[in-house]
């Protein structure tokens, strides 16, 4: 048994249904470890946006519990739930993750702006948010003129890792992403992995990977299905 | 609060060519609201000075707004004239410093005449100012005549022209004084009153060229030599009055409609101005009121572009939802736009005001005889934008409340 702080993630007992229909997600027990990679397979339909929904507590469970860097937030108010989600977890969406109108800088610090912990583990880290910022494009790959420039002027493969930025800005203990490598082509989706997972590790923070392609779990600490998580429950 | 305003700014200087087409409509709704206010407010107040410095204006009985029509507007004729013994008994009151006799109903050119005495030009103010001569002097001879401004600088005279007036008051006249011209001795300053379209001669005058003519028909020359007895009006069309006291107003006003010789009526200018305004506020209150929907149509516009965008910007929201913004920090976002949308269409609907206004200036002046002034907004000014903020942030209100219920329910997805 792992102890709260070095847990990430633990979810236990978890139900949830959307109204009206069958329990969507029923998980028994489900734990990352503080800087635990971890491969979350499913087809889709499987309930993966709605158990990221539930981790980030944009959603709230029937049953059971969230517990995020040992706060269990399934059990703070919505205002609660948003500031935990802004102190603790960062997201990597499939696409479309940056504010087209601010430049790639501007888009990392973001994240910062809406965590006070975040900002300060930044300026305690690298000085300053901004050199935060600078440091995690330069680590990632980003050619420092494209910093900035406005985020809708990158290719989609440049987008990610601004995102990725922005997950791992002011290391967060978990990082949720959700299939950020499908919009990009193999050469691009293996160079944007390294560079997450390597980052991760650099900043001990804990990374649940959503996918269905199979064909990158290798490379995690653990992979997962998300189907026999939920049968686990029901057996 | 200062990192929702960061991103309000980015997000509309992104789309600054929708923003520039509703701060635009924006800032001519406001430019037409605050004009129309400051045009009523300049009219009143220009308005309510037409006269000032007289105490009474007495005529013939009848309606207070009917005598000062006639005898300040010159619109209209008197049904009645005042005898001239009630003139003397007036003026000889002791109570009454001053009493300035009008005779009207002949005209120059489309201009009313005003027969009077030379006191006119002393007692008379327009604005609280006294009237002023920017050439020349009061008339002293006999066919001597004063212009208003307008009249001088419309027909082109200068001192010393000949002129003929013409009997009655339609500008197309073919009765016309033209055995006894006169010659132009003053010139009058703009006063932005009836006086500018007026042309003045002494009441001898006006007998004087009357003396030949029977039922408005001129029967040969006028006499060269009248006598002085030929040149004492009988009657006048108004007197303007002066009081040794104001708290006598009343009493000599009282005194007059309850004269016992003659049905008279005296007026306070001051009140017959209020009354006559106040006829002619439905006017002004259409004109508020069309602004005011001029203003509700470019709020309207703004709430137009902002549900709009509320679609494309849905993963926006999604976004900042992820990096922990709550519901109410992203509906905030859409109300601090809507918010500078309408500070930014106030500002520049203020400027343009300000830049027409001094734009303009010289001709309003010019053709209504309104001085408009650069000073800061009035009272009624500010309170007009103040509701137009109020009410960009109620419109703004609504894609806000969208954008909460919208965020709330999509969370970190937006189904697609």
């Amino acid at each position: 048994m792992t102890s709260f702080e070095q847990t990430a993630l633990r979810l236990s007992n978890l139900r949830f249904a959307w109204p009206g229909a069958e329990p969507l997600i029923r998980v028994g027990l489900f734990e990352l470890r503080a800087g635990e990679r971890v491969f979350l397979a499913g087809p889709s339909g499987s309930g993966k946006s709605t158990l990221l929904g539930l981790l980030a507590g944009t959603l709230q469970p029937q049953q059971g519990e969230v517990l995020i860097a040992g706060q269990a937030v399934s059990r703070l108010s919505s205002r609660q739930r948003d500031q935990a989600r802004a102190d603790h977890i960062g997201v990597i969406f499939q696409q479309f993750n940056l504010l087209p109108f601010l430049s790639v800088l501007d888009n990392v610090t973001l994240a910062c702006r809406f965590s006070k912990r975040r900002s300060a583990r930044a300026a305690s880290r690298d000085g300053d948010i901004e050199s935060s910022a600078r440091r995690l494009l330069g680590e990632l790959g980003l050619p420092t003129e494209t910093w900035a420039r406005p985020a809708s002027s990158l290719s989609v493969g440049q987008q990610q890792r601004v995102a990725a930025a922005r997950a791992l800005i002011g290391a967060p203990e978990l990082i949720l992403a959700d299939e950020p490598t499908s919009a990009l082509d193999v050469d691009a989706r293996g160079d944007f992995l390294r560079l997450l997972l390597d980052e991760c590790v650099a900043a001990n923070t804990a990374l649940l990977f959503v996918s269905h392609d199979r064909s990158l779990m290798d490379r995690f600490d653990r992979a997962v299905d998300l189907r026999a998580l939920q049968n686990e429950i029901a057996a | 609060m200062s990192a929702l305003f960061r991103l309000a700014w980015a997000s509309l200087v992104n789309r600054r060519f929708t923003v520039a087409v509703t701060v635009a409509t924006i800032a001519l709704s406001v430019l037409l609201l605050l004009g129309v206010e400051r045009l009523r407010i300049e009219a009143r107040s220009s308005f309510l000075r037409t006269v000032s410095g007289t105490d009474l204006i007495v005529g013939a009985r009848a309606h207070p707004v009917q005598l000062l029509l006639y005898s300040v507007f010159h619109l209209g004729d008197a049904t009645n004239n005042v005898g001239w013994d009630s003139v003397q008994r007036l003026a000889t009151r002791d109570d009454v410093a001053w009493a300035v006799p009008i005779s009207l109903g002949d005209s120059h050119r489309g201009y009313r005449v005003v027969g009077t005495t030379s006191d006119y030009f002393r007692h008379l103010q327009t604005a609280d100012r006294p009237l002023a001569f920017v050439q020349g002097e009061a008339f002293d001879g006999l066919f001597d005549a004063v212009l208003g401004a307008d009249v001088a600088a419309k027909l082109g005279y200068a001192l010393g022209d000949s002129m003929v007036l013409a009997h009655g008051t339609a500008a197309l006249n073919p009765h016309q004084h033209d055995d006894r011209p006169f010659k132009v001795m003053g010139i009058l300053g703009r006063t932005g009153t009836p006086m500018d379209q007026s042309v003045f001669v002494s009441l001898q005058a006006i007998q004087a060229i009357h003396l030949n003519w029977r039922s408005g028909t001129r029967i040969g020359n006028a006499p060269a030599e009248p006598t002085a007895e030929q040149l004492q009006p009988s009657s006048v069309t108004a007197v303007f009055v002066g009081l040794r006291s104001r708290m006598a107003t009343f009493a000599v006003q009282r005194a007059v409609n309850e004269d016992r010789n003659e049905p008279m009526t005296a007026i306070m200018p001051g009140v017959a101005l209020q009354q006559l305004w106040s006829m002619l506020g439905l006017v002004e209150r259409a004109l508020q009121l069309t602004a005011a929907c001029v203003v509700l149509a470019g709020l309207l516009g703004m709430l137009a572009a902002l549900l709009g965008t509320l679609s494309e910007r849905r993963r926006e929201m999604a976004i900042l939802r992820a990096l922990g913004a709550g519901p109410t920090t992203v509906s905030g976002l859409l109300l601090m736009e809507s918010l500078l949308l309408t500070v930014w269409g106030l500002l520049t609907g203020l400027l343009l005001l300000y830049v027409l206004t001094a734009a303009l200036m010289p001709f309003v002046l010019q053709a209504t005889g309104i001085a408009l002034d650069l000073g800061w907004p009035a009272a009624s000014e500010w309170r007009l934008m103040g509701w137009v903020l109020l009410s960009g942030v109620l419109v703004g209100a609504v894609p806000a409340t969208m954008a909460y219920r919208r965020s709330l329910a999509d969370g970190m997805m937006v189904k697609q």
